[in-house]
């Protein structure tokens, strides 16, 4: 190998690097627990929302805390509410007073999902 | 988060599309700077400049829209966990890395460009500079995929 050939390929390594890890891909793995409470908690924990379905009676404040060491957030898809950055045990309320399913997802990692059931 | 940008990312790996389309384009913006060394190689120096400073100027515009609003938000509140913890150090790093990269950039890029500086400020060793640059921006952009990493895919595994 030249030495021009050479430093093409050392800095085009980066770049399979990356090919590599983004082809490896992720597993999606989601169990989910069923909850049911007036006022209700969420626990963010090993980037699972838990328990990932919560059902509660119209009118009940569903609470998310964050006891993950990295920051979340809990964003509903409608838009109806939206929480900024959580750090570590940080929490977010909302009071639900409209029945309805609400789902919701970190938006700092969109593959965190859960539901709100408000009945 | 940027909300230039929809949430969900397009690779699959449970990055944000902002992350995802950020990756894409460094990983492009380091095949171009790859090729803008073979313009230099080859003595086209007028098309070796535009490249180079076209890299130059869009990472600018991605530390803007993507890698700043998402520094700013999760990585600066809790810079105290810096030096243990992955999450944090490992954003820390590149963001240090980063922006003395595109700061050293834009100063070889205004020394080469321009007559804008003093004689004094303006280097005379070319190829020494560019070189130094480029290493560092490949270290910048390893650690970038790194940071990726430890943020959206080592989580979920």
């Amino acid at each position: 190998m030249t030495r021009k050939n050479g430093w093409v390929a050392g800095l085009a390594a980066p770049v399979m690097i990356a090919v590599m890890l983004l082809s490896a891909g992720s597993p999606r793995v989601a169990a989910i627990d069923q909850g049911s409470a007036a006022n209700a908690e969420v626990k963010i924990d090993n980037f699972v929302f838990g328990p990932q379905t919560l059902t509660v009676p119209v009118g009940a404040t569903v609470t998310w805390t964050n006891k993950d060491d990295i920051p979340h957030t809990t964003v509903s898809t409608d838009g109806v509410f939206k929480s900024k950055v959580m750090d570590t045990d940080e929490k977010f309320s909302y009071t639900f007073t409209k029945a309805g399913t609400y789902s919701y997802f970190c938006s700092v990692h969109p593959k965190m999902t859960g539901k709100v059931v408000v009945q | 988060m940027s909300s230039f940008f929809p949430t969900r990312g397009f690779l699959g790996t449970g990055a944000t599309f902002a992350a995802d389309i950020n990756l894409v384009v460094q990983l492009i913006m380091g095949a171009a700077l790859i090729t803008g060394l073979v313009l230099a190689k080859q003595k086209r120096y007028q098309a070796h400049g535009i490249c180079q400073t076209t890299v130059l100027l869009l990472n600018l515009l991605m530390i803007g829209l993507v890698m700043w609003p998402s520094f700013r938000e999760q990585v600066r509140p809790s810079l105290r966990k810096v030096v243990h913890n992955w999450y944090y150090a490992a954003a820390a790093g590149h963001a240090v890395l980063g922006i003395t990269a595109e700061l050293l950039g834009l100063y070889i890029v205004i020394v080469a460009g321009t007559d804008i500086l003093p004689l004094w400020l303006r280097f005379k060793h070319w190829k020494r500079w560019m070189q130094t640059e480029l290493v560092l921006w490949f270290i910048v952009l390893v650690s970038g995929v790194g940071t990726y990493y430890v943020w959206y895919m080592a989580p979920v595994r």
